[in-house]
């Protein structure tokens, strides 16, 4: 396969003028479940390209965020928001009055590795099944998303086998191919790496940080070293609010806040 | 005051062993009772019973008939019940039983499970029979028993449906899956198993039942197997009440015992195929 066809910028990324500088920008954007506030006036801006990593401690608002970038959340019981949210340039409710056009460009992978329970091919046409692609298309689509995220070689010889048959690393990286075969301009992972082993989690990281050449990608982290290594970007949140948010080299570094460096090297928040 | 270690034991001991009473009581009942079915009609066991016809009030003769009869009227049933429960299961599913709707529809499925048989073959004979004139046919009799398999199917969908992780839900959403692509792709495939033994287990249940179909859609001797949609059948529980009304005759007594052994045998054999569908197809939740 030749590498333009390899190629997991979005086809929408270089050819819509609504792109802005920015991929996503929340404007004092408060999120609640019924009448408890969760995160509250939150501004932020991320970058079209790179790894913008959310860190802070649990229970903090941090997944929240990420899952009103693509409006999973609209489906969760009393979930309701205040504010804006710019998505590519666009309004993330008025601007994407058919939610999977959104949920298609702001591509997501949880916690946990949830793969569905059938062959490893289906589950990577999963979201392409209403583009009525040719065998050879699907075929060519199905390859090149397991090979984004590092996972062709290991299953190249069986795809038509079981997906719940793979170990838990394969199939966070299959959830990650499941996602990225839809060539999103934006990723959003919500602690892809939190149950899987350190191989499986280092071989993430390394594709984290090439996809962040190359997209936007937002991750929710509590692994401060994994923040260290793969972000370009950091946003500390605690206690739902913006504490303070940076380039890593200004966030690990001595100048940053003191709350920021309390949390950072004790893992621990006074907020 | 914390309790010594003895009086513990004690009470450990007190609960296991109204377990095992239970557990006796429950098996010992089914035991007893299957074993005086089998013991009792397996003499009149034969091919020849299964693959004749009976003759004379069911003295003589098989019950070839009333097996097609019984089964004719249940698989026509549960070709009906079951896109009619599926939709139903996912019409709840997608109302959230949290809504007004839902929850009335939720009540009403087990309100409608507890109505006792005997009423729906009463409003079968009202309806049917008397307003639309039907006259006595097997394939209202299909219906009656459809209605009465219905609660039993959705519920078992329903509830196969609600026990997906949520999580392959928000995953489906993620990948831009609409809502019907979710329900089709995801929530269908998964809760097929509860659809499977939803239906066997309303098959069970409707293959077994005398008082619904008994005014509507059966006759006690002289049909066969039936060339219309408006001709009635005979079955096996309404032939085995015809023979149970003749027990001072010991072939009737007989053939009685023999035709309920083949009728426990049937909704044994559906039970069964429900619990392999179970464990068969049941979900295999996240790791």
């Amino acid at each position: 396969m030749s590498p333009a066809k390899l190629s997991l910028v979005s086809d929408n990324q270089s050819s819509n003028p609504d792109v802005e500088a920015h991929s996503i920008r929340l404007d004092d954007f408060s999120a609640y479940y019924g009448k408890n506030c969760i995160i509250s006036d939150v501004n932020l801006k991320l970058p079209n390209k790179g790894v913008t990593c959310l860190i802070g401690p649990s229970g903090t608002g941090k997944s929240t965020i990420l899952r009103w970038l693509n409006r999973i959340n609209e489906d969760t019981e009393n979930a309701s928001f205040s504010g804006t949210i710019k998505v590519l340039g666009r309004d993330f409710i008025s601007g994407y009055p058919d939610v999977t056009e959104l949920r298609r460009r702001v591509g997501m992978v949880f916690q946990q590795p949830c793969v569905f329970p059938c062959s490893i091919y289906d589950n990577m046409l999963m979201g392409l099944r209403g583009r009525k692609l040719s065998e050879m298309q699907a075929r060519d689509s199905v390859e090149q998303g397991l090979k984004s995220a590092s996972l062709w070689d290991e299953v190249s010889h069986r795809l038509e086998t079981r997906a719940d048959a793979l170990s838990l690393g394969q199939q966070q990286r299959l959830c990650l191919a499941r996602a990225l075969v839809l060539k999103p301009d934006v990723l959003l992972l919500d602690e892809p790496t939190a149950s899987i082993d350190p191989v499986s989690s280092r071989a993430i990281e390394d594709l984290v940080m090439s996809l962040g050449n190359k997209i936007s990608v937002v991750m929710v982290t509590h692994n401060i070293g994994q923040a260290k290594r793969i972000s370009d970007h950091v946003v500390f949140i605690c206690d739902g609010k913006v504490v303070e948010q940076g380039p890593r080299t200004h966030m690990f570094s001595s100048h940053c806040s003191a709350k920021t460096k309390t949390y950072i090297t004790e893992e621990f928040c006074d907020c | 005051m914390i309790e010594s270690a003895r009086i513990r034991q004690t009470k450990e001991k007190c609960f296991a062993m109204m377990l095992r009473v239970s557990l006796l009581i429950c098996a010992g009942t089914l035991i007893f009772l299957l074993g005086s079915i089998f013991v009792k009609g397996i003499g009149a066991i034969s091919l020849d019973f299964i693959f004749t016809p009976s003759k004379d009030f069911g003295k003589s003769g098989g019950i070839f008939y009333q097996i097609m009869g019984s089964l004719l009227m249940v698989f026509v049933a549960a070709a009906l019940v079951i896109p009619l429960a599926i939709g139903t299961s996912l019409f709840q599913y997608a109302l959230n039983t949290r809504t007004g709707i839902g929850y009335f529809l939720e009540q009403s499925l087990y309100a409608l499970n507890a109505i006792p048989s005997i009423t729906y073959g009463i409003f079968g004979l009202i309806f049917f029979v008397n307003v639309l004139n039907t006259g006595i046919s097997w394939f209202v009799g299909s219906m009656i028993l459809a209605i009465m398999m219905l609660p039993t199917t959705t519920l078992s969908t329903y509830q196969a449906m609600v026990a997906i992780p949520k999580i392959y839900h928000e995953n489906a959403a993620a990948l831009g899956l609409t809502k019907t692509e979710i329900m089709r792709r995801v929530t269908l495939p998964q809760s097929f198993h509860g659809i499977v033994t939803g239906s066997l287990i309303g098959l069970a249940r409707a293959i077994g039942e005398t008082a619904p179909i008994m005014f509507i859609a059966t006759a006690f001797s002289g049909v066969s197997v039936p060339k219309s949609l408006v001709e009635p059948v005979s079955t096996l529980p309404t032939h085995i009440l015809e023979l149970a009304q003749q027990s001072t005759d010991p072939q009737a007594l007989q053939n009685a015992w023999g035709a309920s052994l083949i009728l426990v045998l049937l909704v044994g054999s559906f039970g069964l195929l429900a619990l392999l569908a179970r464990s068969r197809f049941s979900r295999r939740s996240p790791k």
